[in-house]
Formats: C-alpha cells, sequence, structure tokens
C-alpha cells in the first residue's frame, strides 16, 4: 500500500529562500528604487509645483504616473528576468545527476517537491511585491496623498503579481522539460520572442518572394511571445475630463488589459501544473541533457534547423546582396534557398551535437532527417514564388471590411466609405495584375514613386495587410492611387487632428515656402492667432470647397502651374494635468485656386508665392542640373522631380 | 527486505539493466559486486526510488518503492559522489535532513559527534571528499534507516576512518537489523562485511549466494599428477594453470566433492585453498568473458 501523498514540505520551502536569499534580495532592492524611493523623488519635486499651483489633483496624478508605469514596464521586464532567475535556483536539483539522486531519494513525492519549491519561488515574490507596496504606500502617506493613490498602488500590486504569475509559471514550465541549467534561461528568452521572431524572419523571407507581403505590418501571433503581447495588449488609459472649451484635462490613469493580463496568469498556472507533470514522469537520468523530455527531442531539432534556415539564410542573402540585386524573382528565390538549406543543414547538426552530447553526428540516419526538412523548406519557397496558396492573389471581403489605411509617400488616410474602400481593393487588384510590369522597374530609381501600404480591418477587428512599390509608367496605378488619396474622405481625414486647433494650442506655426527673390526656401513664422485665423478662415474652407488639402503623386503639368511652391504648417499642442504633453501636427500645401487662403496671406503677410513650375526652373538654372535642383527642393519638404 | 524483479531499463537504447532479479533479505548486508558498467549504480538509483524502471518491479519491505514516502522514509542512501547544498554547513545539513526525514534522530546525530573528527560549521565546500563522506555517512545514520544503500561507501576514507565507518554500520545491523546493501570494488572489505554477496555483469545477475555458500560452493586446488594421469574431464573448472608439475585449478563445487574426484587420479600432492572473494570474482566473470588479459607492450 502507498503512502498518502504529501503536497509540501516546509523545509523545501523555506531552503529555497533561506539558500537563494540573494536574489530574492536584488529583486527587493531593485523594485525600492523603481517605485518607493523614485516615488518620494517625484513628490518631493511635484510637491513644490503643487504648491505653486495650488492643484492637488495634480500632484496625485503626478504620483499616480510612475506608480502605473512601474506596474507596465517594471511588471514585465521585472517578472520576466526574476522569474527566470529563480526558477533556476528553485529547480537546479533537476540538472545534476548528484542533485537528483540526493532529492529524489528523500521521502517526498516529486509533487511534493515540486508544489513546495514552486509555491517558494512565488510566495517570494509576492511577499517582496508586498513589501514594496507598503513602502510605497508610506512614501504616499507622508505626502498626506495614501487615499487617493492606495487605489493606484493595489492596481500595481495586482499587475505586478499576475506578471509574476505568469512568467514564473512558464520559466517552471521551460525548467521542466530541460536538462541542463544554462539551457533553460536560454530557452525561456528564446520562447518568450520565438514566434514573434520567427513570424517576423517568416515575413521577412516572404516580403522578398510574395508580391504584396509586406514585413513591417501586425503580427498574427504575437500572442505567442508573451513579452511582446504583454507589451502590446496591456497599457495604461488616461482618465480624463473635458471642460468648456474643449481642454481635456487628465485626472487619473487606468490599466488596460486586464483581461489579456488575466489569461497569461491563468495560461502560468496551467503551465505550472503541466511542468509538475512533465516532472513526475521525467526521467531523472537525462539530468545534464539539453532537452530532459523524449519527445520533444525531435521537436527541438527541426525547430532549430528550421530557425537556423531563416535566420542564417537571411544574413547570408543580405550580406552577399546588400544592395547589389533585386529581391525578386526566380533567380533571387534560388540564392535565398541555397542560403536557407545550408543554414538548416548547420541547424540540424548542432541539434544533433547538443542531443546527443558528440561530434560524431553524421552517420547515414541523420540525413534522412535533413533531408525531409530540406525538402520541405524547398517545396514552401517554390509554393511562394509560384503563389501556389494564392497568397498574392488574395483579396479582402469588401463587404466584412469596416475600414481601410493608405499609406504612400509619407501620407496615411484611413477610408470607411464603402465606395472608397471599393475602389482600394480595385486598386490592389489591378497593383496585382500589374506584377510583371511593375518588377520589371525593380531597380529603377527613377521609375520608383512610392511604396503603398493597405492595412484592411475587418469589423471582427482582424487584419489583412498587403504592400506594394508603384512605379511612374508602369500602368495606371500611380494616377488611380493619387486619385484615392485626393477623394473627398482622404482631404476630410487630414483636417482631423486629435487636439482641436486654437489660438491656445496652435504652435509652432510657419509657412515654408520658395522665394523667388532670393532663390532659396524661406521660413515664415506666425502667431498662434495668425495661424488659427488663416486656419479657421480660409484653409478650412478652401479645403471643403477642394483646393486644399491634396496630395499631388503625379507631376502633371497641373501641379506645375498651380501649385505653389509654399506649405502651410503648425503643429497643436496641449499640456496634460500631469505636467506631460499631447500634440498633433498640420500642413497643406497651397494652390493658386485657394483664394481665400492666398488673399489672407497677401493682405495680412504681404507675401506671395511662386508655382512648383517656377521654383524648379529657378532652381535649375541656380544648381545646374534637374537632378540637383531635385535634392535642393528635396531637402526643403518639396516636390518638382 | 528488497525486491528486484525482472527491471529492465535502457538509456538511449542501450540496455543498462536487462531482467535483472535481486533478493537482498532482511537483516542481510548484501554486497553487490560487478565490473565497471556491469548497472550496479543503476539498480541502486532504482532501488533508492531516483529512476523508474522501464520494465520489472523494485519493491522494498513487498511495496514499490518508487515515488512511495511511506518506504523512503525508512530508507537512507549513500552515493558514490555524495552531494550537499552550496554553501551549507553540515548543521545546515542536518536541519534539512530532519526536515524532510521524519526518522531522523537528533539524538543520533549527537552520539555520532564523536565517531567523526568534523566541526559541524564548517562549510561542506571547505571538507576534503574524505571528510564528505563522513558527513555524509554521520547524517546518513543519524536517519534511522532501516534499510541502508551504499554506493562505494569508503571510497576516500582513510584505513581508520572506514574501520570506524563499517564499525558504526555493523553495530547499526547488530542493534537494529538494518538491511544493507553495499556496492564496492574493494571486494576485500566486502568479505568482511557482507552475508551475503551479488555478481552483476551487463545488466544482468550472475550469481546471488550467501558468501559462505558461495565460498563453499568454489573451491582452489594445488596439485601435481603424475605423468600419464589427465584431470577427471567432469570437473567444472573455472580456471587452470601450472607451474612444471604443479597444477593450481578454480573447480566450480564442494570442496570435498572435487578432493574425490581428484583422488581418484592419485595425485603426488593436492592441497585445497581458501578462495577469497575478490578470486571468485575474478574467475566467475572469466567465465563470462571478462578476464585479466595477457597483453604484452
Amino acid at each position: 500500500m502507498k503512502s498518502k501523498t504529501s503536497f509540501f514540505n516546509h523545509t523545501l520551502f523555506s531552503g529555497l529562500l533561506k539558500r537563494f536569499w540573494p536574489i530574492f534580495a536584488a529583486y527587493l532592492v531593485i523594485w525600492l528604487i523603481i517605485l518607493p524611493i523614485s516615488l518620494a523623488n517625484i513628490l518631493s519635486y511635484n510637491s513644490r509645483i503643487a504648491l505653486e499651483m495650488s492643484d492637488p489633483t495634480a500632484f496625485v496624478v503626478a504620483a499616480a504616473r510612475p506608480i502605473m508605469y512601474a506596474g507596465l514596464y517594471g511588471g514585465v521586464v521585472m517578472s520576466g528576468i526574476f522569474a527566470a532567475m529563480i526558477a533556476m535556483a528553485a529547480f537546479s536539483y533537476l540538472y545534476n545527476a548528484r542533485s537528483v539522486s540526493m532529492i529524489c531519494s528523500l521521502p517526498i513525492k516529486r509533487e511534493g517537491v515540486f508544489l513546495s519549491v514552486f509555491s517558494s519561488g512565488l510566495a517570494g515574490l509576492f511577499a517582496l511585491n508586498l513589501v514594496t507596496f507598503l513602502i510605497a504606500l508610506g512614501v504616499t502617506a507622508a505626502y498626506g496623498i495614501v487615499g487617493a493613490s492606495i487605489g493606484y498602488l493595489l492596481q500595481w500590486l495586482a499587475f505586478v503579481c499576475l506578471t509574476n504569475l505568469f512568467f514564473f509559471g512558464f520559466a517552471v514550465l521551460c525548467a521542466s522539460f530541460t536538462g541542463h541549467i544554462l539551457v533553460l534561461p536560454i530557452v525561456y528568452v528564446v520562447l518568450n520572442f520565438t514566434a514573434y521572431v520567427v513570424e517576423a524572419l517568416i515575413r521577412m523571407v516572404g516580403s522578398m518572394f510574395i508580391y504584396g507581403i509586406s514585413s513591417s505590418s501586425s503580427y498574427s501571433f504575437i500572442g505567442l511571445s508573451p513579452v511582446a503581447y504583454l507589451f502590446s495588449e496591456t497599457h495604461i488609459d488616461n482618465v480624463t475630463v473635458v471642460d468648456a472649451v474643449g481642454t481635456y484635462t487628465t485626472t487619473g490613469f487606468t490599466y488596460n488589459g486586464w483581461l489579456a493580463l488575466g489569461i497569461f496568469a491563468a495560461v502560468g498556472l496551467v503551465f505550472a501544473g503541466l511542468a509538475m507533470l512533465i516532472i513526475k514522469h521525467r526521467r531523472m537520468e537525462t539530468a545534464g541533457d539539453v532537452v530532459a523530455i523524449r519527445p520533444l527531442k525531435p521537436i527541438f531539432k527541426y525547430c532549430l534547423s528550421v530557425g537556423c534556415a531563416l535566420v542564417i539564410g537571411i544574413l547570408i542573402y543580405t550580406t552577399v546582396f546588400n544592395g547589389t540585386s533585386g529581391s525578386y524573382g526566380l533567380e533571387s528565390m534560388l540564392y535565398m534557398l541555397g542560403f536557407m538549406l545550408f543554414g538548416a543543414f548547420i541547424g540540424y547538426f548542432a541539434a544533433q551535437m547538443l542531443l546527443q552530447k558528440t561530434l560524431h553526428v553524421f552517420s547515414g540516419r541523420s540525413w534522412l532527417g535533413l533531408g525531409v526538412t530540406a525538402l520541405v523548406i524547398t517545396a514552401l519557397m517554390f509554393c511562394g514564388e509560384f503563389d501556389v496558396f494564392g497568397i498574392e492573389r488574395k483579396l479582402p471581403d469588401a463587404s466584412k471590411l469596416d475600414h481601410v489605411d493608405v499609406m504612400c509617400a509619407g501620407e496615411y488616410v484611413r477610408f470607411e466609405g464603402p465606395e472608397n474602400i471599393a475602389a482600394v481593393i480595385a486598386l490592389q487588384n489591378d497593383i496585382i495584375s500589374h506584377k510583371d510590369a511593375n518588377e520589371a522597374n525593380i531597380g529603377d530609381f527613377e521609375a520608383y514613386v512610392c511604396y503603398v501600404e493597405f492595412n484592411y480591418t475587418y469589423k471582427n477587428e482582424k487584419t489583412f495587410s498587403r504592400s506594394y512599390s508603384v512605379y511612374r509608367d508602369a500602368s495606371s496605378d500611380l494616377y488611380t492611387l493619387n486619385d484615392i488619396m485626393n477623394r473627398p474622405e482622404a482631404v476630410e481625414f487630414r483636417k482631423m487632428l486629435a487636439i482641436p486647433p486654437s489660438t491656445s494650442t496652435i504652435a509652432d506655426a510657419y509657412l515654408n515656402y520658395f522665394d523667388k527673390e532670393t532663390g532659396s526656401y524661406v521660413s515664415y513664422p506666425l502667431s498662434s492667432d495668425q495661424a488659427y485665423a488663416l486656419y479657421s478662415t480660409c484653409v478650412l474652407p478652401d479645403m471643403d470647397d477642394g483646393y486644399l488639402g491634396k496630395v499631388w503623386l503625379v507631376t502633371t503639368d497641373d501641379y506645375y502651374s498651380s501649385v505653389y511652391d509654399c506649405t502651410f504648417n503648425f503643429s497643436v499642442q496641449e499640456r496634460l494635468k500631469d505636467y506631460s504633453y499631447a500634440s498633433d501636427y498640420f500642413y497643406t500645401t497651397l494652390t493658386q485656386n485657394a483664394e481665400r487662403t492666398n488673399k489672407w496671406i497677401s493682405d495680412n503677410l504681404g507675401l506671395s508665392f511662386c508655382t512648383m513650375g517656377e521654383s524648379k526652373a529657378i532652381l535649375e538654372l541656380q544648381a545646374g542640373s534637374a537632378e540637383e535642383a531635385k535634392a535642393i527642393a528635396e531637402k526643403n519638404g518639396s516636390y518638382i522631380g | 527486505m528488497i525486491e528486484v524483479k525482472n527491471v529492465v531499463k535502457s538509456f538511449d537504447g542501450f540496455k543498462a539493466l536487462d531482467r535483472l532479479s535481486i533478493t537482498v533479505p532482511e537483516g542481510a548486508i548484501y554486497g553487490l559486486v560487478g565490473p565497471n558498467g556491469a548497472g550496479k549504480s543503476t539498480i541502486i538509483r532504482h532501488i533508492t526510488g531516483i529512476y523508474r524502471q522501464d520494465e520489472g518491479e523494485v519493491l522494498v519491505n513487498g511495496q514499490p518503492v518508487f515515488e512511495n514516502p511511506a518506504i523512503k522514509k525508512d530508507l537512507a542512501y549513500i552515493p558514490d559522489d555524495v552531494f550537499f547544498f552550496t554553501q551549507s554547513t553540515i548543521k545546515d545539513m542536518m536541519k534539512f535532513y530532519k526536515g524532510v526525514c521524519p526518522n531522523f534522530s537528533t539524538e543520533r546525530f549527537e552520539k555520532l559527534r564523536r565517531a567523526f573528527d568534523l566541526n559541524d560549521n564548517t562549510k561542506m565546500r571547505a571538507l576534503s571528499k574524505g571528510m564528505q563522506k563522513q558527513a555524509a555517512f554521520w547524517l546518513t545514520v543519524s536517519m534511522c534507516p532501516k534499510v541502508l544503500v551504499l554506493d562505494e561507501p569508503v571510497d576516500g576514507l582513510d584505513p581508520v576512518m572506514r574501520r570506524q565507518v563499517w564499525s558504526i554500520l555493523m553495530a547499526d545491523v547488530a542493534e537494529h537489523g538494518t538491511t544493507v546493501l553495499v556496492s564496492s570494488h574493494n571486494l576485500r572489505e566486502l568479505e568482511d562485511v557482507c552475508d551475503h554477496v551479488g555478481i552483476l555483469n551487463r545488466g544482468k545477475l550472475l550469481l546471488e549466494r550467501n558468501l559462505s555458500d558461495l565460498q563453499d560452493n568454489i573451491a582452489k586446488v594445488q596439485l601435481a599428477l603424475p605423468d600419464e594421469r589427465a584431470l577427471p574431464s567432469d570437473l567444472q573448472i573455472l580456471h587452470h594453470s601450472s607451474t612444471g608439475r604443479l597444477q593450481t585449478i578454480i573447480v566450480r563445487g564442494k570442496a570435498e566433492e572435487i578432493t574425490n574426484k581428484l583422488a581418484t587420479c592419485e595425485p603426488l600432492f593436492m592441497d585445497v585453498v581458501p578462495l577469497s572473494l575478490e578470486e571468485i570474482f575474478i574467475y566467475e566473470l572469466g567465465g563470462e568473458h571478462y578476464e585479466v588479459k595477457d597483453i604484452i607492450l
């Protein structure tokens, strides 16, 4: 008859804390610096300002900000680092045959050992979080804002404890299937970022050989990279109030992303349970092996092989062909494939060496696995090149879309109207059908105009992105794009600023124009009052009438004769209650048709401007060449190419 | 009582234990001997519940030992290479074992203090290998085990301390009826302390006997035969050598039966010499293709 299960041993529990106290001490010291000490310093500084401003709310907001940000960034980073260190300490007995013998011969079940050390590590972290919380609370009490700040400190405590739970569970899971103490942190770091990095690498390779794939669009598998996901999904929202004149004032902060964090914490617990099961059934003779669990060994081998294929392939390709070759076409793909197969070879046999703990791994059977890997990589590369899966031809279903963001030549526009969305999809379809003509222009910098990105967002919040280079004369795509970017919805979108322009929010306003008298570009400063008057009484009506707010991707004769070489620019800024700033930026190129605007400038500033054609002629005369003139204009934010 | 029944254990395809069966009677001191790589440490790690067998059973006092704290609380183990926590002292380790082993006796620990000339406040890593072994004995015997498993226990100890350790073990066996399984290459010492012996080779048990039965079942005979006489063909000869007319044979069987058979050859001279455990080990394994090879350099 077997004995009853003992799930906890106090000696093992306290032993971890006693033997590895320096790790816990370091955790506490760093938190004390990040939170209470930093908070005391900030409160000491802001108490003087608050006294001057007689604004107690601002004082609390000034205290809340560092608390909340300490939780968001400190919580993820500190938990990420210290969870791994404590897991290494707690489960170090698994990695040495001598310590395995000692611990496993004790009259405690493996679950008992696991739960004792796991709870010890977690309790240590939680206890130190609590100590930090109490000291920080004492600091706020010293400045008389304990009541107002305790909510933020409790949020901090909850946030940090939940991140502790996830990262410790994750680190313990890594500890359970690795057999070497130095492998644990490597596996932990790699798994924290692997989905993100692998997706980035696949996108990078895809963007080279699959027409329309962008390496910079949003990531689909970011949830599998915990650090990246937590940083992207949890953030701090400002609690704001709007006064009578429409000014936003921050009165507090709250964490956004509790659900994601709660799910992650629950996943951490599941990981810990999984780790316990793995350790319960682990073959203890694997102490010292890279991978301790037999079924994971082939996974490790093939993952390392494919990972090295991607990394080494891209590394060699970009090194060898840096700036000397186009990134498209079968020939380039074959080069890339060759480099990837070399990387797969390196990764495959490196994994074999690590698993078998010998350099003699080139036996006949080993090559079979490499052959399969190489075959799969080759097949996928050819499928990508010849669009077997229809990735290049894929278009979104317009009826399911919420909006599309179009970005090109530094311009960003969001279209929500069905007609405009349909026009964007039609343009994408045209670009795809002109693939051969566009690819024929690769490397021709004269023909290249811009890089256009279509980021579609479905009603269910899923996204779909494609991006293409657009060339002059290759097709009618550039003209269609130009038309889309100047549709009324696009012009309307350019009017929307995050902060409403007013005499109090406009800052740094100026007209940037080509002065034909001096033959150079001039920045003419405007006061806030001038800028607001010009904007509200002239520019906005002219935009509504379709005279301003346009962009020119195509430089026709009309462009040179009717568009002034002049832009009206200003930024809007708002100082928030916590002494930080929010800002946005507005600019538009002036045209001859914008009579209201031109008259105001002439009447109030006495300025007149030359057209793009005039400035081009003057600049070319001055510079001696069209190229030089174009460079000067571009340097000044103008385009006369 | 320790019972190992048809245990199989493989490491990456290599069969370290091949249907191994061992029986250690209660209160016995069982010497487990075998060449390097025979599987001694592997079976010991099964008996102490560290490894899980692929097949078969490992029972201590009739119960499976793996993941069974009720059995393991009465079982103590001193490995070949002892492990202590880094930075710990003997006192720290005593507190640790006291916390995890319900049978740990502080009284016994204090009593044994005289036997081992060790300062319990010294850090373990500051002790020599032999002193660490002494500390391991001190702590292990203080756990009051009913089953004691020792892997190369006196390796690294000086002759005086070897005697001291064995004497403590013998006293424990005599007083508490402790069952001891000891693996060692020092057959001379095992011969003095063991009452049962098992010889292991390539993961299998070659033989398992009471030591006196083992010694009674093999004989070393020196004899000189007349010119025309040959040794009887029905003798189970494990080893045969000769110097001039003097022949030395190691024969399996009872000494009396062997001398009776040899007497039929009318030897000119015959003497039966007692066989040491080391000689038994060497000659038994000689039949398993593990013998001292004559190599000329």
